[in-house]
């Protein structure tokens, strides 16, 4: 069982500059995360969509102690948060890839509607590799495609997941989202 | 060239122009282009390129990756049957469950059958959870016992699935054997043996099953019963949020763990006993349609007795049944040995220990009192402050309505605002048996608000609930919540208590904004806090003219300014009391407005018996409500009920034990009968947690005047002055103290700030009444008290008892004005 008192501790830690608490904070955030996701979908059942946001906010909930943080604290876990929903998503791209050249160990019976095409999944695997470039470059903006694209975070969330305005968020949005499409179309 | 591949300073040079580009209308740009690269060709070609990609990109990504992530945790436990998992083949799939899809394997090297469980994929994420696992898994493989399926080894498939490979039995589940009917009594208590044998030699390793249901159950052909998937749940990190526990789980949770409350032995004993009842009866003692359902009737239903749906169960079963079943894990068997004795004691025709019944523990201590904590702001916006205010605001006048409960006030429960100090500690300081906690949030356009009750002593969770509603939804989640606390308290409410917390009605957003700014700057209790929270209240009013606390939250700021002397009675009462008559005309419940209105009685009327009527409304309102009581304190005092009016100061101080105001109240009622030995003591004892309490002073001041003590006056009245801020209350007094202690002077240089002060601002005509007193020119005192009788001045009402009027006393004019306004007869304690 996840343990609220820790998660709020470590995101106080994390607020005073502890950069362990990053490496410990996430490991519970992934799983968390994960374990809300998989309940959402057994109870609202296959071809379900769940709102990235909502998870994020769920998982706050649960794992945050609500009388002890700070908003500071609510601004890190939301951009935390991000970044474990995209560890979530590219750890499934990667691993549904190498079953396809696999071939059949796992029968693959999920529905293909539910993802579009396969084509979304490629698209998340270049963005992440073009993203983690990015990321050197200009921190910036790769967090904030990292909470908009990947967290389903609202460009007002975006901002207080990161400290910023709005619309340092918007032209960060649309600055990073030309850059990425450069990265990744030209040779 | 790949963005990448460019040198960050140069990215850095490229991104400014970019970021000017894009400030520019498109008509702009080329001009500006050409100007700001100056010839650079290459950063021109980058920007431009950027500004393409820019176009490109419009709208795309937007949608984020959600239905992805959908597919992520869309779990497959099912492994095809034609492939070997490491050295195991499968040959057939012979269950599935919450926890996974079991399949008989061949051990390739071994040559020998297994049971090979593949668990939900999702299980195996993180190395935390592995880690768990792996402990658990080696604890289990270490149990040794006939009654329990042996478990071989625990590994992963080359996806990081996790699997669990156990012995394989030949036989079916109890599972399968109950859907086919009920247990003969004598079969199912042996079952029952091998299930508590099974348990018990688990509990000596320290392993709870936590998962003990009739499909974990094995009946093996020749090896007896056989207990599966132990320590299964734990592995999976026991999710127990409700909607994704199985219903098939649910029904067998023990209260404690439904509660999700930590769990020892005991909660095997009672998933036991819901085995046990099943295979007496064929039937779940628990049901429901969802699991939420289920858990309610775990926790709040007794089960039909055994024996009236299968006719053929013994008395002896359904003791210990019965026994198993109880909510309180102390009433239950408190190991396998107890339960084992009366089981075999069944078995040999004799009465099991249980043949007595013994009448059911208390278990949980009572909870009555109550104090919701300040909500923590998760809006990420501190400007939402007020709406989280509101929230807590509705919920304890919600919760306030439950007769049965005592709901320490708003005033009090502040100072935890931003406490980090544990449950136990802040209920023991605000004395009450449990408290609310809980936090808004913004979900769109909606506020989550969340809420949780936790019992202090001991500290545990006993009730949580999330509410996603609109701003106009808050009065009707407040009485939601007080309805489930209630319920979760077990405590009856009458159909007025019923009627009155689900009245509530849906709100206008924009005026209930404005409404709970107003409440914000009201508890700044400062002049400019009082003209904001009018101004908010007076808006709030024009855009929900039908919003009934607006009103009496209008007439309680004007209140409160009259009070504290902002504006004249004369001019402030009659406002207020449109104000509250409009407040009741729209809602006759709100205790708020019959206090209001009584505070109007006692202190504009002289109507004690209708200010005493308001005041006993507004109570059996709201028992809470501890202005309330405040108010009855004082007109009881003014009427010299003396022993009622101290127990209603002291109710008050109870249930505001952090308000200076409340702790001060019996200090009043002492004075009043002029018992000033122990008004001293009660005043300086709360001087000691209140330090610039002014008014603790000015109490002590009149305690030494009403002792003759004047030096000692003089010291608190001029602490009482300077701690105001010299406010005229305060001067009054100071005035009055030097000219009884001889210092003419002095009395008469405040005399003359008071004088000063009159130009601008009101000072009441008592101020003035009682130095002129002090002063021993009686007539002059005596005209300023017609004044003060003719404004109203609020200090008047305790005229009867006020020492500081002492030397007037004599005089038949006094007589006369305390005639005059109800007040005759000797005060207590001279006459």
């Amino acid at each position: 069982m996840s343990d609220t008192n820790d998660t709020t501790e470590l995101l106080q830690a994390l607020r005073q500059g502890d950069p362990g608490a990053l490496d410990r904070l996430m490991p519970e955030v992934y799983d968390e995360l994960h374990r809300i996701a998989h309940r959402e979908l057994s109870r609202q059942g296959a071809g379900a969509t769940l709102r990235t946001t909502g998870l994020i906010h769920e998982a706050y909930l649960k794992l945050v102690d609500q009388t002890r943080v700070a908003v500071d604290d609510r601004a890190h876990f939301l951009a935390l948060a991000a970044t474990a929903m995209r560890h979530i998503v590219i750890d499934y791209a990667r691993s549904r890839a190498t079953q396809k050249r696999g071939g059949s160990w796992q029968r693959i019976s999920f529905d293909e509607a539910l993802f579009g095409s396969d084509e979304r999944l490629t698209e998340a695997l270049e963005l992440d590799e073009a993203l983690t470039r990015l990321e050197r470059f200009d921190e910036r903006l790769s967090k904030v495609v990292e909470c908009r694209y990947f967290g389903g975070l609202t460009v007002d969330e975006t901002a207080v997941a990161l400290g910023v305005g709005p619309r340092t968020v918007n032209r960060a949005w649309q600055k990073a989202k030309a850059w990425l499409y450069r990265e990744i179309h030209e040779a | 060239m790949k963005p990448s591949g460019l040198d960050p300073e140069r990215w850095r040079h490229i991104d400014e122009v970019f970021d000017a580009v894009l400030d520019r209308l498109p008509a702009e740009r080329e001009v500006y282009l050409e100007k700001a690269c100056a010839g650079d060709r290459e950063l021109r070609a980058q920007v431009e390129a950027l500004l393409d990609a820019y176009e490109r990109t419009q709208g795309r990504f937007e949608e984020p990756v959600s239905p992805l992530s959908a597919a992520v945790v869309e779990y497959r436990d099912d492994l095809p049957l034609d492939r070997q998992v490491g050295p195991f083949r499968l040959l057939q799939e012979i269950g599935r469950g919450g926890m996974g899809v079991v399949y008989e394997a061949e051990d390739t090297r071994l040559g020998r059958r297994v049971a090979l469980k593949a668990l939900p994929p999702y299980l195996g994420v993180g190395r935390e959870a592995k880690l768990r696992f792996q402990a658990e898994a080696r604890a289990v493989s270490a149990l040794d016992h006939p009654n329990i399926a042996t478990l071989y080894e625990t590994d992963e498939t080359e996806e990081g699935q996790l699997y669990m490979v156990f012995a394989y039995y030949d036989g079916e589940t109890l599972g399968a054997r109950i859907a086919r009917g009920p247990l003969p009594a004598k079969e199912a208590i042996e079952i029952a043996v091998g299930i508590a044998e099974g348990l018990g030699a688990a509990h000596r390793s320290r392993i709870i099953h936590r998962d003990v249901k009739p499909s974990n159950v094995l009946l093996s052909e020749g090896s007896g019963v056989k207990l599966l998937d132990f320590g299964v749940a734990k592995m999976a990190g026991d999710d127990l949020t409700g909607e994704g526990v199985r219903l098939g789980t649910a029904a067998y949770m023990s209260p404690e763990h439904a509660r999700g409350w930590p769990l020892d032995e005991r909660a095997d004993l009672w998933s036991l006993g819901v085995v046990l009842y099943e295979m007496l009866t064929g039937a779940r003692p628990f049901r429901g349609d969802d699991p939420p359902s289920v858990f309610h009737s775990i926790l709040n239903e007794e089960p039909t007795p055994p024996a009236s749906l299968q006719l053929e169960v013994p008395e002896a079963p359904e003791r210990i049944v019965e026994k198993l079943l109880c909510k309180d894990p102390a009433g239950r068997y408190q190991g396998t040995e107890d339960l084992l004795a009366d089981l075999r004691a069944v078995q040999a025709g004799g009465p099991p220990s249980v043949a007595v019944r013994e009448p059911p523990p208390a278990w949980r201590p009572r909870i009555r009192r109550l104090a919701v904590l300040p909500l923590a702001n998760l809006t990420g916006n501190p400007d939402q402050e007020h709406l989280v205010h509101g929230v807590h605001d509705a919920l304890i006048a919600e919760l306030g309505k439950v007769r049965a409960l005592g709901v320490t006030s708003r005033t009090s429960v502040m100072r935890f605002r931003d406490t980090e100090l544990p449950v136990p500690e802040i209920a023991g300081m605000l004395d009450v048996d449990a408290v609310v906690e809980g936090s808004v949030s913004r979900d769109g356009d909606r506020l989550a608000i969340t809420t949780q009750l936790i019992g202090a002593s001991p500290e545990r969770h006993l009730w949580a609930e999330t509410y996603r509603r609109g701003v106009e939804g808050v009065l009707d989640v407040a009485g939601q919540v007080a309805r489930s606390i209630a319920t979760e308290l077990e405590i009856t409410l009458s159909p007025s208590e019923g009627s009155r917390l689900g009245a509530a009605r849906s709100v206008e957003p924009a005026g209930y904004e404005a409404y709970t700014m107003g409440l914000l700057y009201l508890e700044r209790r400062s002049p400019e806090g009082h003209e904001q929270a009018q101004k908010y209240l007076r808006r709030a009013i024009e855009l929900d003219p039908e919003f009934a606390p607006a009103y009496a939250m209008l007439a309680e700021a004007y209140g409160s300014a009259a009070f504290f002397g902002l504006v004249g009675p004369s001019d402030g009462l009659p406002i207020v009391r449109s104000l509250v008559e409009k407040a009741l005309e729209l809602d006759s419940t709100l205790a708020a407005a019959h206090t209001t209105l009584g505070a109007v009685r006692h202190f504009g009327d002289w109507d004690w018996e209708g200010a005493e009527a308001s005041l006993r409304r507004a109570i059996a309102l709201n028992p809470s409500y501890a202005y309330a009581y405040f108010m009855l304190a004082d007109v009881l005092a003014v009427q010299r009920r003396y022993p009622e009016a101290m127990a209603a100061a002291e109710r008050n101080r109870e249930l505001e034990r952090f308000v200076p105001f409340s702790a001060f109240g019996p200090v009043f009622v002492l004075i009043d009968m002029r018992d000033f030995d122990r008004a001293i003591e009660r005043a300086r004892s709360a001087l000691e947690f209140f330090t610039n309490f002014w008014q603790g002073h000015w109490l002590l001041a009149q305690s030494f005047v009403g002792k003759g003590l004047y030096g000692q006056a003089v010291v608190e009245g001029e602490a009482a002055a300077e701690r105001s801020g010299r406010t005229p209350m305060a001067l009054g007094a100071l005035g009055l103290v030097y000219a009884l202690d001889g210092r003419r002077e002095a009395a008469m240089g405040v005399l003359a700030e008071l004088e000063g002060m009159a130009e601008s601002i009101y000072v009441g005509s008592t101020n003035f009444a009682m130095i002129h007193a002090g002063l021993g020119d009686h007539d002059r005192a005596f005209d300023w008290l017609a004044r003060a009788y003719k404004e109203r001045d609020m200090a008047l009402v305790h005229l009867g008892q006020d020492v500081f009027y002492d030397s007037l006393r004599p005089d038949p004019r006094f007589a006369d004005l305390l005639q005059r306004m109800g007040l005759d007869g000797p005060p207590a304690g001279t006459g």
